[in-house]
């Protein structure tokens, strides 16, 4: 599988939020943020954190009986969720309409407790 | 120097071994406690994303299925380091499989024997969980419950006493020693130090001035003399040296605890055999019109509707997690969070052609075959009703993956536990059969795997195993 470029991040990202006021500049900051973090095989390493690690590596990615088009599908979701869960769209409130901005990355070790919806109380 | 106990590891099983020996021993007890890996930091596992610097994989070799990985870590506090802080206790019917259902085999205790160990684990470990559960319980959990999502909530009622949110070892509530869980989601290195661990709450145990901790060796074996275990074998920076005991205890995982009986020429023949871990598979679910995902913690709910009953005479017991991790949002405007994912863990039967070995260049050599014929029925049952489970939730799409995961990072069998010293290696109490100063603890004994994750159940037949030598040596 060819690795995404950051081109294709951003085609990605403005493909499946058309309706969404991105902010291109934010956009291609993840973008190049995501293919520096994960490079090559980004998709197997997506399946890496899931789960804690126990998903396929790229030498098991091949031998998975899933649709072609079906772990495509989940790439995407989870590019999709990365990039969303990078910018304040979860803390705006509903009607807002200025642009989605790009906050900072969400790596779960440089921002914990960064879970959008969970009730802590 | 002889030793009253030498212990090999420090994880779980260890840990609560060590915690009931030391309540119970003289305090001039010598205690020699011996760990492969070092006691890394948590600023070097966070700042290396890593929680040892020892990688698994290069201590053992693989072969059989092609798919299959297997999980544990080097270094103090063992599998502590890298586990998820799922604590669910098994079932009663978990140890009776043979006799209630005609397959597997019973274990020789029962839940009974060790439902006031559970307890004790629970405290130790701080569970948070509800006080009905499918398993009996005598005392609630010391923590609340963590917070369900929405489809939590429909899938309780739907399913009253079988739906219930998961006893976990990841804080609802402030402990004192440690962080609360805030659902960051990679539990294997929590960033905020929510989860139990043997650093962040059982660490006296090796501080007690009866204890000596040498980290960075291994054991390599055990020397016999007129049917007792007289010591072992500790390699450490390049060097062998003998040292002596009087108790020997095992606790260092499923791999190591039979590599280092193996080595020592035990020729039991269910040595190393049985080698067995759940076998678990995916679904992800879209819902229409209810969001998901406002739990307090990474898996929510637990889901026990395909666990015990009749269908456990032909195919496997299945436990069902809610996963509350927002890592596959939809994109449909307003829709992001109006999806799914739970995780279906089967019980695995331990099949003897499935198995350790000690390779020529000296590493375990673990020969996996593939999983029972019982769990992929199990599967299939699962897939022919997984509409009919869903129906209380109104699902859009769902999507079961019959590909198992590689691994639940649950390793057992290869020194199984029973009451025939011909088709067991350990007794009830986990002491071996032929050398009755020897221990052989943690999750190499268990006799069937059941659903439930097995840490809690291995911490507290450690409990049990060091209560019984202790009171027996009492008496």
């Amino acid at each position: 599988m060819r690795a995404p470029s950051p081109a294709d991040i951003e085609a990605l990202i403005y493909r499946r939020l058309a309706y969404l006021p991105l902010d291109p500049a934010g956009v291609a900051e993840f973008a190049a943020e995501y293919a520096r973090r994960y490079g090559v095989f980004s998709m197997s390493v997506h399946f890496r954190e899931t789960f804690g690690g126990l998903l396929a590596t790229e030498a098991v990615l091949p031998l998975l009986p899933v649709e072609r088009s079906q772990r495509l599908f989940t790439f995407e979701r989870r590019l999709v969720s990365s990039f969303l869960r990078s910018t304040d769209y979860f803390r705006r409130d509903a009607g807002d309409g200025r642009s989605v901005r790009y906050v900072a990355f969400a790596d779960p070790y440089e921002l914990p407790c960064n879970h959008p919806f969970a009730v802590r109380s | 120097m002889s030793y009253d106990l030498i212990l090999a590891g420090t994880g779980f099983s260890s840990s609560f071994f060590l915690l009931e020996y030391l309540a119970r021993a003289p305090r001039t007890a010598r205690v020699l406690v011996i760990e492969r890996g070092w006691r890394e930091s948590r600023g070097w596992q966070l700042q290396h994303r890593r929680v040892s610097r020892i990688p698994h994989e290069t201590t053992f070799r693989s072969s059989g299925l092609p798919t299959k990985e297997w999980r544990f870590t080097l270094a103090f506090g063992g599998g502590s380091n890298c586990w998820w802080g799922c604590a669910p206790r098994m079932l009663p019917a978990d140890f009776r499989l043979r006799t209630t259902y005609g397959v597997g085999d019973d274990w020789p205790i029962g839940y009974d024997d060790l439902e006031p160990l559970y307890a004790a684990v629970d405290q130790v470990m701080a569970i948070s969980g509800p006080e009905q559960t499918p398993y009996p319980r005598r005392s609630p959990p010391p923590q609340p419950p963590h917070h369900l999502s929405d489809p939590d909530r429909m899938l309780a009622r739907a399913y009253p006493g079988q739906y219930v949110a998961q006893a976990t070892a990841r804080a609802r509530v402030p402990t004192g020693r440690r962080g609360v869980c805030c659902a960051t989601g990679v539990c294997g290195l929590c960033p905020v130090d929510a989860k139990f661990t043997i650093e962040n709450g059982l660490a006296e145990v090796y501080a007690d001035p009866r204890v000596s901790l040498q980290l960075g060796a291994e054991v390599r074996a055990v020397d016999v003399a007129a049917g007792r275990v007289t010591g072992v074998h500790v390699s450490r920076e390049g060097r062998e040296e003998r040292v002596e005991g009087d108790l020997i205890a095992l606790g260092a995982g499923p791999v190591f605890n039979a590599g280092i009986l193996l080595r020592s020429g035990d020729p039991h023949p269910l040595l190393g055999r049985r080698l067995f871990e759940q076998m678990a598979v995916t679904a992800d679910i879209d819902l229409a019109g209810v969001d998901n995902f406002q739990g307090s913690t990474v898996v929510t709910g637990q889901g026990y509707m395909l666990y015990d009953g009749p269908h456990r005479s032909t195919h496997a017991a299945c436990l069902i997690e809610n996963w509350n991790r927002p890592d596959q949002l939809r994109w449909e405007p307003g829709r992001a969070r109006q999806l799914m994912q739970l995780k279906f863990i089967f019980e695995d039967l331990p099949q003897v052609k499935n198995r350790l070995t000690i390779g020529t260049d000296d590493r375990p050599v673990l020969e996996f075959h593939e999983y029972s014929d019982y769990a992929y029925r199990g599967l299939d049952a699962l897939a022919a009703g997984l509409d009919a489970l869903l129906s209380p939730l109104p699902v859009e799409r769902a999507v079961l993956s019959r590909q198992p995961l590689p691994t639940e990072g649950h390793m057992l069998g290869t020194a199984v536990m029973g009451t025939d010293p011909e088709t067991s290696v350990v007794d009830r109490w986990m002491v071996h059969h032929r050398f009755r100063n020897l221990v052989v603890l943690g999750g190499s004994a268990f006799p069937t795997g059941s659903p439930s994750n097995p840490t809690l159940t291995i911490s507290a037949l450690a409990l049990w195993s060091a209560r019984h030598l202790l009171d027996k040596g009492a008496s």
